[in-house]
């Protein structure tokens, strides 16, 4: 369900591409820190996004060089710590802890529940933490998870439940002023239900084949062999683009930081390019084949 | 109540059509859009807001007698007055009750779509209310509000993609899409068959 959130390098300049390695790495480092190796493993970019939008001392020259496990020859600058990236740490654990237990749910294979014993472990930790905010979560996924058992076919339901999971996560836990707090809400309402929806659209070749729950599938009644028909292309292609124009606004709407580029490349290339990928590759778009020539060239 | 009629440049006898054609056209001259870059933004932005406010207070106004008007033939005229109360209520941000109230109703018309598609994009639930608004338009196609909405927000989609581009965003341009067109033809061709008839 996660690692969505991806960066388009080509137009990103190096210094942009820099600091967010450094994000990346602070997060990784904090992890090993406070948790231990083997949550490492799950880091995600969702974390990455958070750290930066959070990140109070937004400038780049709060680094240090260390070296890392899987690189021993090479030195790496790194952000200090500090409490966003405590927090984004924090987050990367329930995140994988949580996309775990949706994956035991859909897929019931041995492997998600090998996981699960490790990650449970360190979900325990934060929970402790942050017992409100786990409560919170724990519940919005019960109802997901309630309403997804229940085959029920509303798809905007149930994103619309996501995106108050992320909304919950992007609200950290320190003091910030109502304004922020109320453009943070929203940001992280609108990535998560991108992100659900995305997440739909590409599991649902695969869902159809092995006949497992899609509310895309449910709600317009597809089947393998029916086409997928031009007002649903239409319908998501619009939909989608209104998720992301919703969320261009909030982070304009920010106090202006120098790594909002960074934030911006994420949202205005890489989100849409995604967008236009899955979409035109499920609807077998004549476009879908231009585009990857282009982007290959 | 007579200041607010002069702010808009009506008579307080002008129809409730006119009220809202002179509105839109000031709204649309004062709109912080349009001057975004501007030193003088905030003065426009206090002009735009005096509008706002004196064009909902003469829609208050309005809406308050017609209701008491409307009190006395409710039976004839129900179905429009309780249209007209959802309106207050989504203009008053109060969605939530909004929604029960147009749940309540069975009669599905054009309205009623237009309603629900409104209340649902403000929920977040953009497929659904997409999908209602395009059934209002296509039910009432002569309906130039429901119309306006529906290009609002073609309009909004459109300026998320422009400024896409202007980060770095390539998607595809129509000019390449048609010169990959035609090579695909040129090769189909090579093979026999043939993609596009007329090249």
């Amino acid at each position: 369900m996660f690692g969505y959130l991806k960066l388009h390098k080509p137009e990103l300049k190096f210094k942009d591409y820099d600091y967010f390695k450094a994000v990346y790495c602070g997060i990784c480092k904090n992890i090993k820190n406070r948790y231990g190796n083997i949550p490492r493993f799950t880091l995600n970019y969702e974390s990455s996004f958070l750290a930066i939008l959070l990140m109070e001392d937004k400038n780049q020259k709060n680094t240090k060089s260390t070296r890392c496990l899987l690189h021993p020859f090479k030195k790496f600058n790194i952000i200090k710590k500090n409490k966003a990236i405590e927090y984004a740490a924090d987050v990367n654990i329930l995140l994988a802890y949580f996309k775990n237990l949706d994956n035991i749910l859909d897929e019931k294979n041995v492997k998600s529940k090998f996981y699960h014993c490790f990650l449970k472990k360190y979900y325990k930790k934060v929970v402790k933490k942050y017992p409100d905010k786990c409560k919170k979560l724990n519940n919005i996924i019960s109802q997901i998870n309630n309403l997804e058992s229940k085959k029920l076919a509303n798809i905007d339901l149930i994103a619309s439940k996501f995106g108050n999971f992320m909304k919950n996560i992007f609200i950290p836990p320190w003091e910030i002023n109502n304004k922020q707090k109320r453009i943070l809400k929203e940001t992280g309402f609108q990535i998560g239900r991108w992100i659900y929806f995305i997440d739909a659209l590409d599991d649902l070749k695969n869902d159809l084949k092995n006949n497992q729950f899609n509310p895309l599938i449910e709600q317009f009644k597809l089947t393998k062999n029916k086409k997928l028909d031009k007002n649903l292309f239409s319908l998501m292609k619009e939909s989608l683009t209104m998720n992301l124009d919703r969320l261009s606004a909030c982070i304009e709407l920010l106090d202006p930081f120098e790594n909002k580029t960074i934030l911006r490349n994420i949202i205005y290339i890489s989100m849409n390019k995604k967008t236009n990928f899955i979409i035109n590759k499920l609807f077998k778009n004549k476009r879908s084949c231009n585009e990857k020539i282009l982007s290959n060239t | 109540m007579r200041k607010y009629y002069q702010i808009l440049n009506v008579s307080p006898e002008a129809s409730k059509e006119e009220i809202k054609n002179a509105y839109r056209k000031l709204a649309k001259k004062y709109h912080p859009d349009k001057h975004s870059n501007n030193p003088l933004s905030d003065l426009a932005e206090e002009k735009f807001k005096e509008i706002t406010e004196a064009y909902n207070e003469i829609m208050k106004e309005r809406k308050n007698s017609n209701n008491k008007n409307n009190f006395t033939n409710r039976h004839t005229k129900s179905n429009n007055y309780s249209f007209n109360r959802i309106r207050t209520l989504i203009q008053q941000n109060q969605f939530r009750r909004a929604e029960q109230e147009l749940n309540q109703m069975t009669d599905y018309n054009a309205e009623w779509f237009y309603l629900k598609g409104v209340i649902q994009i403000n929920k977040g639930w953009f497929m659904e209310g997409i999908k209602n608004i395009k059934k209002a338009v296509n039910m009432n196609p002569n309906n130039q509000e429901y119309r306006n909405t529906l290009n609002q927000i073609n309009f909004q989609n459109k300026r998320y993609t422009r400024k896409s581009r202007q980060n770095g965003y390539n998607g595809v341009d129509p000019c390449e899409c048609c010169s990959a067109l035609i090579c695909a033809d040129c090769l189909c061709e090579c093979c026999v068959s043939d993609l596009i008839r007329c090249f």
